[in-house]
């Protein structure tokens, strides 16, 4: 299995990154103030926070330093022996500080000095030969991971999209979406249509009788209606790049029992690291406490953790329903292997016993070490190569939140279709009645005026009759959606012959797509040419590409997450991009046809 | 300018809406010179004969609306009138969309239209506009 770190006998060269060696600095202080405040100084609280408070100061001061001079050399890579360097360029220092202050606040004597100095010097070696080194090697690893990640997330997005847009489920909500705003409008019609025919009195003059439909053909609820139907298809979600890599992190969090469950399963990390990592963080305790003797007593401890170790491997080779479970129950025993010896040596050898604080050695050590080990999990190779590759599945919570977002798009889309049709087709109708049977009245022309009721009459009692949702071919819904704009763009379109044939519904999401492109390309681009290519790639994809000559600026990212970025994630399934290339806007978008949607 | 000396097209995609406007509107001793239903031929009419005024509908179905129109008018004939009509109640609903439409363009709500006067008032403000 390829780990992390390179060979021994290769000489790598590592990215210098800084960022994940501030996180640690942050943790080495907290722990060793916990094994000071617990158990070193427990009467000097006061002085052990200042001091730590003072030291980490000066530590991230220090770091600050590296990093400058590092870039003032204009250096960004470094191998293992050049990571040493500024490893002990940050822990020499650091050092010499911690001895100041521990004089300084009488924590240590005079007579002391030496043999603390000597305790952390060797302390402090280990940082720079391996804790500094090793964290940066991380961060270095860590934009690879988010990227990683953020390529997941979108493909995870994807795939999650194209299932929930499949679904039963969904369609079901595509009908019941459709049939709730056909019941409202036929309500609204009926009772405007009720109102006009009832309140109809042929014996009242003319003028009467149009005074009395005029109040009616205002048609305030179905304006409403409209404007609410309008209002919902509006509703713009802000979309920060803050608020983007939080929905990252909340996904990296939902994912990660998955990810973590699948690289323990496929790569698990080898029972060697266990032991290593144990040694690591319990070293400085056998620098600070413990006599030769007592180390020699401890050791055996390691090979009980190594043959541990190894059972986790076995078992989660073996695979298994509980392999995970017995995997993560096997880990904290390893972290409590320390608190087991302790307790062992306590009642059989307590002059060879170092006694530490229950809540460190019994809580945080074993919980910081299982935490440890699922992070080193899951920033192995295998488990961005399981990223990678689409090995990993959504959880449930992820395709939960996804499927709400697809619905909600769905909604605002048919809610713009809806509030359109009611707006170019009803509402219009009405005040065109109203001004032809105010000129009827002005003409006493009853013939008119009696049209103009008929063909109202005729418009409501049967309002959804001009909505369109039946399929048509590609080649009559491309050209619905071009003829229009002719005038205004010169469009020119080129469709793969592969294509020429198909007809199904989403030929009309197609339509839409397509509208939705020259629409932008003309009211934000000021366009006045545009080409569009609508090819069959790998089957049963559809690309559309567009190139045209917009000669304003791209919007900005939160402006487009507006109806018509939710009408373009809807059909494609969250594929498309936007790009400006010189003096030309280039938007690329795949949908995906079904086999069963391929006439 | 009087109302009676002023070229004025129309376009309207319901034929029902078209046909009672320009009526109405000839009634009123409007010159309408020209009335249809789609875009593309309101723009070649405007090309070829340079109208006074445009009345033009918001929702033209399919395509663009009425201020992409009015628009592409606007760059083709500065000095154009520009009367957009919309079925939108609360103008406020209107407000990004005012935003994009070009200087000088008065809009109208339909409703309001039932008194032709005040839509022959708006044509004869919008032909005032001078670039």
């Amino acid at each position: 299995m390829r780990t992390i770190f390179p060979p021994l006998k290769s000489k790598p060269v590592f990215n210098l990154d800084f960022s994940l060696v501030y996180v640690g600095i942050i943790f080495l202080e907290l722990s060793i103030s916990a094994t000071e405040l617990f158990k070193l100084y427990p009467e000097n609280k006061v002085e052990v926070v200042l001091i730590r408070a003072i030291h980490t100061i000066f530590t991230i001061g220090f770091l600050v330093l590296t990093q400058l001079t590092i870039q003032v050399r204009k250096v960004t890579k470094a191998g293992y022996l050049g990571l040493t360097v500024i490893g002990l360029s940050l822990a020499i220092p650091s050092l010499l500080i911690r001895v100041l202050l521990m004089e300084n606040f009488e924590l240590i004597t005079d007579s002391q000095i030496t043999s603390y100095f000597e305790e952390q010097f060797l302390i402090s070696l280990v940082h720079a030969f391996f804790w500094i080194p090793v964290v940066i090697i991380l961060g270095g690893q860590r934009n690879k991971i988010i990227e990683a990640f953020k390529e997941y997330e979108k493909r995870l997005v994807t795939s999650a999209r194209k299932k929930i847009r499949e679904s039963n489920d969904f369609n079901e909500l595509k009908n019941d979406v459709d049939q709730t705003f056909r019941d409202e409008l036929i309500m609204h019609a009926s009772q405007l249509l009720n109102s006009l025919t009832f309140s109809d009195d042929k014996k009242l003059s003319l003028k009467e009788r149009n005074e009395i439909m005029q109040r009616y053909l205002k048609g305030n609820t179905l304006r409403e209606f409209s404007q609410r139907l309008n209002q919902k298809s509006e509703a713009v979600e802000s979309n920060s790049k803050f608020e983007q890599d939080m929905r990252s992190l909340n996904l990296i969090r939902k994912q990660f029992n998955i990810l973590y469950n699948f690289t323990a399963r496929k790569a698990p990390v080898p029972a060697w690291v266990y032991t290593l990592l144990t040694f690591v963080l319990i070293l400085p305790n056998y620098i600070n406490f413990f006599s030769a003797n007592e180390i020699l007593v401890n050791l055996p401890g390691f090979l009980v953790i190594q043959l541990v170790a190894m059972q986790i491997n076995k078992v989660l080779r073996q695979g298994g329903k509980y392999a995970i479970l017995q995997t993560n129950f096997l880990t904290l025993l390893i972290g409590l292997v320390p608190l087991f010896e302790m307790i062992l040596f306590t009642r059989f050898l307590p002059d060879l016993t170092e006694k530490f604080p229950l809540i460190i050695i019994g809580f945080f050590y074993p919980l910081g070490f299982y935490v440890y080990m699922r992070f080193i999990q899951i920033i192995q190779p295998a488990a961005i190569n399981a990223i990678k590759g689409d090995e990993i599945y959504a959880s449930t919570s992820l395709k939960e939140a996804i499927s709400n977002i697809v619905k909600d798009e769905f909604k605002q889309s048919m809610s713009h279709q809806w509030a359109t049709f009611i707006h170019g087709k009803i509402l219009t109708r009405l005040a065109a009645t109203s001004l032809k049977l105010e000129q009827a009245v002005k003409n006493g022309d009853a013939t008119s005026f009696d049209f103009g009721l008929k063909d109202i009459t005729s418009v409501l009692s049967d309002p959804t009759r001009e909505f369109e949702q039946k399929t048509v071919d590609l080649k009559t819904e491309i050209s619905s959606r071009l003829d229009p704009w002719e005038g205004l763009i010169a469009i020119k379109i080129k469709i793969d012959p592969a294509l020429a044939d198909i007809s199904n519904e989403r030929v009309k999401d197609l339509g839409e797509v397509i509208e939705e492109i020259i629409s932008n390309s003309v009211r934000h681009g000021g366009s006045q040419n545009i080409l569009i290519d609508i090819t069959s790639i790998a089957h049963p994809d559809i690309q559309v590409s567009t190139e045209d000559d917009a000669v304003n600026p791209l919007p900005s990212v939160p402006s487009r997450v507006g109806l018509g970025t939710k009408i373009l994630n809807l059909v494609s399934d969250g594929r498309w991009s936007i790009s400006r290339n010189g003096a030309k806007t280039t938007v690329k978008l795949t949908m995906a046809l079904l086999d069963k949607e391929v006439k | 300018m009087a109302a009676t000396k002023l070229n004025v097209m129309l376009v309207e995609d319901d034929d029902f809406t078209r046909s009672t406007v320009k009526s109405a509107l000839e009634g009123q001793g409007l010159n309408i010179v020209y009335d249809t239903a789609f875009v593309k031929d309101g723009v070649e009419f405007a090309k070829k004969n340079r109208p006074d005024v445009a009345v033009l509908d918001y929702n033209l179905g399919k395509g663009p609306n009425g201020i992409d129109l009015a628009n592409q008018l606007r760059r083709m004939q500065p000095e154009i009138g520009i009367v957009l009509l919309t079925a939108f109640l609360n103008p406020a609903e209107l407000d990004t969309k005012i935003a994009q439409l070009p200087a000088g363009s008065r809009y109208l709500v339909k409703h309001s239209v039932s008194n032709i006067k005040v839509l022959v008032k708006e044509i004869l403000e919008s032909s005032k506009y001078s670039v």
